[in-house]
């Protein structure tokens, strides 16, 4: 969608032009239900933490400044009401060896085993691991959807990332790139 | 490495990292790990969100904007006739909530003529402005205290005077309001003995106190103007805070203080000499202009960061300086008896640059330690001198 398609479609959601709105959601809603499935790894909390988050943008658009990408703006929201959604008591529990030992079942799919890895994350390094390849976004459009510095991400996500294969081998899943 | 991972190296930059990556195994091994993980990662696949995901959204969304418009329509566009009895009752209600508002104070004991202290110095801490605790003696009326105030014969004799008198007691609600000209005289008093809070203002004799205390908030605000000297204090014994402006024969004081904080900032004129002063000691600046005899002092100083800046003129001798022990930096201009000094040096940096003029004599000195080279120029009785 093109700058002046989007401010556009902002305008019309700001007269209250439910087509339009209809429209906005069709453009995200993949991409905000995705970050939401990989930050809660739950198909219901995915759906939960979409709908909050487009009800959220709905109420707040009036306080959007043209400038920042939408996406973005959107995006920010969507991964605080995921982190929030994952907090409130859907926590799981933090790495334990028991599950670990169990979940070493070479059964395991590679896309299934780097999900569960995600979830021993912190929910702030798994966001940061979804925004950046799953997602593909750019470290200037992370850094202010996460609110830090280009620099701070960065270095974060190389964390993560070495967090990530650490988990990956305690969960038993071989190298198999 | 990030630009190798994100695969943004130019074909240079390319051949400098492999070369690199040979030379350093650790490096390569790191290298390797965050590139498998990235390939990892971005071969996992995106999900499709469920069907009726977006109607459900939209449905949310309509519930909300319901919802909004029923508020917004219920705040601003009920119709009401301003007339009408339910506005009225409106009105009133907002009225009492004022007036209720207001009887929220009680008497006050008036501030002490002379307790208000500014400082006196630069950095002086001021003194604590300290006004004696109203008792519960001194504020308690009972029946038969209001029945003697009622029938005492000065009253009776105002009101017959046709002078007036206004005033509102509810002893239930503990609530005093008065309004009082005797002879000429004003008292204005606002009391509730509940909330602990007393207005008060007063004139006698063309001296007129205004003062405003809280005693479980424990703030005090006053202004007394006796025989032409004013005074004007607010004190807060909790939050420690002074501020004090009191003008004696002429002579004004203007103090705040902060115990916790330990600021205190100060403007004293005794007999013509002003002294401004401030000070914050947990931050350890202190700043003050001091001005005895014509003689003006102007100083700054950071003990933290001691660094110090000040100016100096005394009896016509001007002294500026600039320094800076961390950073040891020294800047001074001073001029004694028409003799001036002007200097430069950086400790650290090892620069020193000296002009110096003493009876007529000069002296210009550039000097670096470190690169070990030194300028000078010299005139002493005629002579000069070039390094």
């Amino acid at each position: 969608m093109s700058e002046r398609q989007e401010d556009e479609l902002i305008r019309r959601c700001r007269n209250g032009d439910d087509q339009a709105f209809a429209e906005l959601i069709h453009c995200y809603q993949k991409p905000v239900y995705n970050l939401a499935l990989r930050i809660t790894h739950s198909g219901v909390l995915a759906e939960e933490v979409t709908q909050a988050t487009f009800v959220k943008v709905f109420e707040k658009l009036t306080l959007y400044t043209t400038g920042l990408s939408l996406f973005s703006w959107i995006y920010r929201i969507a991964m605080n009401e995921a982190i929030n959604e994952y907090r409130r008591g859907k926590r799981r529990s933090s790495l334990d060896e028991t599950r670990m030992e169990s979940a070493a079942e070479p059964s395991f799919e590679l896309a299934e085993a780097i999900q569960e890895a995600l979830m021993y994350l912190k929910p702030d390094d798994r966001a940061l691991i979804i925004l950046r390849h799953f997602q593909n976004l750019g470290y200037q459009e992370i850094a202010f959807i996460m609110d830090r510095s280009e620099s701070r991400i960065k270095s974060q996500l190389f964390r993560a990332r070495s967090a990530l294969k650490l988990i990956l081998v305690k969960l038993g899943v071989k190298n198999e790139t | 490495m990030q630009k190798a991972l994100d695969g943004t190296l130019t074909e240079e930059e390319q051949r400098a990292w492999h070369a690199w990556l040979q030379q350093h195994p650790g490096d390569q091994a790191l290298y390797d790990e965050q590139a498998e993980m990235t390939r990892l990662l971005e071969r996992m696949p995106e999900a499709e969100p469920p069907a009726h995901l977006s109607v459900q959204i939209m449905r949310s969304v309509r519930k909300k904007k319901a919802e909004k418009h029923t508020l917004t329509q219920l705040i601003f566009h009920r119709q009401e006739d301003p007339m009408s009895p339910k506005y009225k009752w409106l009105l009133i209600g907002a009225a009492a909530v004022v007036v209720v508002g207001v009887l929220i104070s009680r008497f006050y004991p008036w501030p002490p003529e002379s307790a208000t202290q500014g400082t006196i110095g630069a950095v002086q801490k001021a003194d604590k402005y300290e006004s004696g605790q109203m008792s519960s003696q001194d504020v308690t009326l009972t029946d038969s205290e209001l029945q003697q105030l009622l029938q005492n014969e000065t009253v009776q004799k105002i009101i017959a005077d046709k002078q007036l008198i206004a005033a509102v007691q509810t002893m239930d609600g503990k609530a005093i309001a008065a309004l009082q000209t005797l002879d000429g005289k004003s008292i204005a008093a606002l009391q509730t003995l509940d909330g602990k809070s007393i207005a008060a203002l007063q004139t006698l004799d063309g001296k007129s106190i205004a003062a405003l205390q809280t005693l479980d908030g424990k703030s005090i605000a006053a202004l007394q103007t006796l025989d032409g000297k004013s005074i004007a204090a607010l004190q807060t014994l909790d939050g420690k805070a002074i501020a004090a402006l009191q003008t004696l024969d002429g002579k004004s004081i203007a103090a705040l203080q902060t115990t916790d904080g330990r600021s205190i900032a100060a403007l004293q004129s005794l007999d013509g000499k002003a002294i401004a002063a401030m000070q914050t000691m947990d931050g350890k600046a202190i700043a003050a202009l001091q001005t005895l005899d014509g003689k003006s002092i102007a100083a700054l100083q950071t003990m933290d960061g001691r660094s110090i800046a000040a100016l100096q003129t005394l009896d016509g001798k001007s002294i500026a300086a600039l320094q800076s022990i961390d950073g040891k930096a020294i800047a001074a201009l001073q001029t004694l008896d028409g003799k001036s000094i002007a200097a430069l040096q950086t400790l650290d940096g090892k620069a020193i640059a000296a002009l110096q003029t003493l009876d007529g004599r000069s002296i210009a000195a550039l000097q670096t330690l470190d690169a070990q080279t030194i300028a000078s120029m010299q005139t002493a009785e005629g002579r000069s001198t070039a390094e």
